[in-house]
Order: structure tokens, then C-alpha cells, then sequence
């Protein structure tokens, strides 16, 4: 009986919160200078530019130069997922899940997979700043 | 007819006073604990001012009415349920945790212009030649060492000195933090519970005014920054 | 979070022009500004679209919604947040039946 009572009353305690949080908070910021103003309104039409496209990123292979293409297509995926493997070390190295054993392992093969990208992606002629890829709203990959 | 995804929910909700950008209905397509807000459109939608404020609306009016939402990314279509519900499920726990992260919470937004130089595109992510510092020393920890150091790199991108004269006064509040660095703009968003969006505000505003510290601050709005893992 | 308040009695606003500082950094509405950093640069990415050709002929279009679910796992064992609470609730229900016993 008194978990029900507890339960009810969770409930309306969360719905209480729920409307409350309806009411809009009015910032009222401090007077603005031209030049915050400037940048404000900069970084409001780049992100329209850069994020609201809404027809579909490229990659187009130069026909010129196919290996050259294809090799920075392939390489830049690998690079993501390296990426994503390090991000993912790195939680878990800080939410302290991983052993030391596993972090130094971990560490050193993705330090030895960062360094055999960029040497193959030299042998081709792709700069380490070219290893990357425009996915529109996924945003870049890196 | 294609499906335009709104937020997602962790149940299902009575939704018939929300409509979408187009006037549609709204549905709900629960997938393993997860329930995606749908409207059906004719076309994607394009990103006008007048779109993008019906978007924003939809979404805050579905906020008001559940405990926890995820806001999908504006323009998210998809041709059919079955594209949709593959996508899901893929992600099912991660959009779980998230779901129980921002539950009762809403995002203020707090902009300052910074004058430090700017990042580029930098929400805490290292460069593609993620080799700072020089060679480690000790070989038997260089794998431990690099990760230590792409874990500073994230950690000096996540900082904000120019916040730390207010931090004491909003720290309470603060559940979850992100920083986006763009266009000369430092942007920091903070999760805090819904109700004390006005109590954060004030101490926001009277911590930025005793220590001189230039500030914009906005919200309260659905926790868009806090939908993902990074 | 809603702009609606349907529990007060709606006062006539006095008409304010609106000024360049009210578009960018708008005083009652959510601000453009929020509105296109909220909507267009954060929020689920659930899918995203790339044509690939060659010779700037576009031959293939693809749908990388199963490229995003992949970047997105976490595994059960490092839901920091699940853990703590898991652990605590298991505590307190220890404590309980030593308490009982």
C-alpha cells in the first residue's frame, strides 16, 4: 500500500516538474557590442552553410588520378575507425574499465595503425590533412 | 510519402495535440524500448527559417510531454518503417543510456565571444595527426603514454577557462557539459534538471555580472547537444 | 518547454520592433541562432547520404545509416551511470535484509 502511495506520488511529482519546465526562460543578456553581435551572426550563417545542405556530400574519383583517389577514400575510412576505436579507449581508460596490461596493448596498436596510415597515405601522395570525408549532416568524419 | 523523424522517446505518449512541420499527425514506432516520433511528408524538408521553427516547436512541444527525448537532427527521413527500425535497433543500448541521461533535463546554452584563437571545427576532437608531444621515453608504457596524451588533448579542448570565475556559483546544477568552439564563438551547453532552469539563469546572470565576465545565456530547450556519446 | 501557457490569461504585448540584436540573439523566442546550432548541427544523426562517382559522374547513392549505428555502441558493462545505480539499488537491498534478518 505505501509503495503504491510512493509510486503515485513519483508520478505527479514528475508530471509537476514536467509542466513547470514549461515556462520559456527570457535571457535577458547584456547589451551586445557590434562586434559580438558580428560574430554571432557569423557563426549562425556558417552553421546554416555548412550544416543545412540537404542534398546529398560527394566523392567523386578524379579519373586522372584514380589510385590517388581510391587510396584516400580507403584510408580515410580506415583513419575513422581507428578514431572511433581510440575514442572509445579512451572512455573506457577514464571510466577505468580497461586493465593496464589492455590500455598499454591498446595504446600501442592504435599508435602503430595511425603511423601506417599516414606512411601509406604518403606513398600515394595524401597529405594526413586529406584523410577525411564531407558526409553533409553526419558532418565531417573526423 | 516518406517518414520525417522528430525525437526520440522512451514510451510512448499521447501526442494528438502536436502536429508536425507539415501539419501531419504524429506517430510513434517503438522499436526494443525506444519509441522514434514520426510524421509522413511528401519531401524532405528544406531548411528555411520558417521550417526550421516549426521543427523546433515540435520538438519542445513533444519535450513538454514526456520525461526523456532525444531531438532528431532536422531533415532526418526515411523511405520506409523497415529502414528506420534497422537503424534502431543497431542502436538500441546507446540510445537507451542516453535516454536515461537527459531524463527530467533540459539544456541552457551559455555563448561567449571568445578571444582565444579559434579551434576551427573543434567539439573536442583531436586532429588527424594525433602525434603531440615527442617520442615516449619508456618503451614498455609508450602504448599507455599516447593514450594519455590524446586523453589531454580532449581534456584542454573540453576546458573553458574564460567560465571559471561562475563555475562555483552553477556547479550544482550542472549534470553534463559540452563545448563547441566555432566561428570565434565559445558555445557551452550545460544538461541541468528542468525545473531549475530559472535558478541557473539567475545565478548564471549574477555570477557573470560580480566577476565581469561577458555572457549570453539561452534556453531552456530540449537536450540536443546531450543526444549522442560525444 | 513549451511556447504555450495555457494556465494564464494571455496579456496583449505591446508591439516591439524588432531589432538586428532580437533576430540573432532573440529575447522571447528560442533565437535563430539557437534554433540553426540546435537543429541543423546537433541532435540523433540517424542516417546521412553520399554519391560516389568517378570522372564527376555520379553513379551510386548511398545510405550510411548502418555506418552511424555501428559508431554508436556501448556495451552493457560501461554504462557508467546503469553501473552505479545497479550497484547502489544491490546495496541498499543488502542492507534492507540484513536489517530484516
Amino acid at each position: 500500500m505505501a509503495k503504491r502511495i510512493r509510486a503515485n506520488r513519483a508520478r505527479k511529482n514528475t508530471k509537476r516538474e514536467m509542466l513547470r519546465a514549461k515556462r520559456r526562460v527570457v535571457a535577458r543578456s547584456p547589451a551586445l557590442t557590434v562586434s559580438e553581435l558580428a560574430k554571432l551572426d557569423d557563426l549562425r550563417r556558417e552553421l546554416e552553410r555548412t550544416s543545412g545542405s540537404s542534398s546529398p556530400s560527394r566523392w567523386n574519383a578524379d579519373p586522372d588520378d584514380v589510385e590517388r583517389s581510391v587510396a584516400q577514400l580507403v584510408l580515410t575510412l580506415v583513419e575513422f575507425i581507428r578514431k572511433l576505436l581510440e575514442r572509445q579507449a579512451i572512455r573506457r581508460m577514464e571510466a577505468g574499465t580497461l586493465t593496464d596490461q589492455q590500455t598499454e596493448d591498446i595504446g600501442r596498436a592504435l599508435m602503430k595503425l595511425e603511423e601506417t596510415v599516414v606512411d601509406i597515405a604518403a606513398r600515394f601522395g595524401v597529405l594526413p590533412d586529406d584523410l577525411n570525408l564531407d558526409l553533409g549532416p553526419i558532418g565531417k568524419l573526423m | 510519402m516518406i517518414l520525417c523523424v522528430y525525437a526520440l522517446v522512451g514510451a510512448p505518449r499521447p501526442l494528438q495535440k502536436v502536429t508536425g512541420i507539415a501539419g501531419e499527425r504524429l506517430r510513434g514506432i517503438r522499436v526494443d524500448g525506444v519509441v522514434a516520433i514520426v510524421g509522413e511528408v511528401r519531401r524532405r524538408p528544406a531548411a528555411s527559417t520558417r521550417n526550421l521553427r516549426r521543427y523546433a516547436a515540435v520538438v519542445e512541444s513533444i519535450a513538454a510531454r514526456v520525461p526523456a527525448i532525444l531531438p532528431v537532427r532536422f531533415g532526418t527521413t526515411f523511405d520506409d518503417v523497415a529502414e528506420l527500425t534497422l537503424v534502431l535497433r543497431s542502436r538500441g543500448t546507446a540510445t537507451r543510456q542516453r535516454l536515461r541521461a537527459v531524463r527530467l533535463r533540459a539544456q541552457m546554452t551559455i555563448r561567449l565571444v571568445g578571444s582565444d584563437p579559434d579551434h576551427g571545427h573543434s567539439r573536442g576532437q583531436t586532429p588527424v595527426t594525433g602525434r603531440s608531444g615527442g617520442r615516449p621515453r619508456n618503451k614498455a608504457t609508450q602504448g599507455t603514454q599516447y593514450l594519455q596524451q590524446q586523453l589531454a588533448v580532449l581534456r584542454t579542448a573540453r576546458e573553458v577557462p574564460q567560465l571559471a570565475p561562475i563555475r562555483p556559483a552553477i556547479r550544482r546544477f550542472v549534470k553534463d557539459e559540452r563545448v563547441e568552439r566555432r566561428s570565434g564563438v565559445i558555445t557551452v551547453h550545460h544538461l541541468i534538471p528542468r525545473a531549475k532552469a530559472e535558478r541557473y539563469r539567475a545565478a548564471v546572470e549574477r555570477a557573470a555580472g560580480e566577476t565581469g565576465v561577458r555572457l549570453f545565456v539561452s534556453g531552456p530547450f530540449a537536450p540536443y547537444a546531450f543526444a549522442d556519446n560525444w | 518547454m513549451s511556447p504555450n501557457r495555457p494556465n494564464r490569461p494571455s496579456r496583449p504585448k505591446p508591439p516591439r520592433r524588432r531589432t538586428r540584436a532580437d533576430e540573432i540573439l532573440g529575447p522571447e523566442d528560442a533565437s535563430l541562432l539557437d534554433i540553426v546550432d540546435n537543429l541543423l548541427n546537433k541532435g540523433v544523426v540517424l542516417n546521412g547520404d553520399l554519391t560516389i562517382g568517378i570522372a564527376h559522374v555520379e553513379l551510386i547513392y548511398a545510405r550510411l545509416s548502418l555506418l552511424l549505428s555501428a559508431a554508436d555502441r556501448v556495451l552493457p558493462g560501461e554504462d557508467a551511470d546503469f553501473m552505479k545505480r545497479h550497484h547502489a539499488r544491490h546495496t541498499l537491498r543488502k542492507a534492507r535484509r540484513r536489517a530484516r534478518a
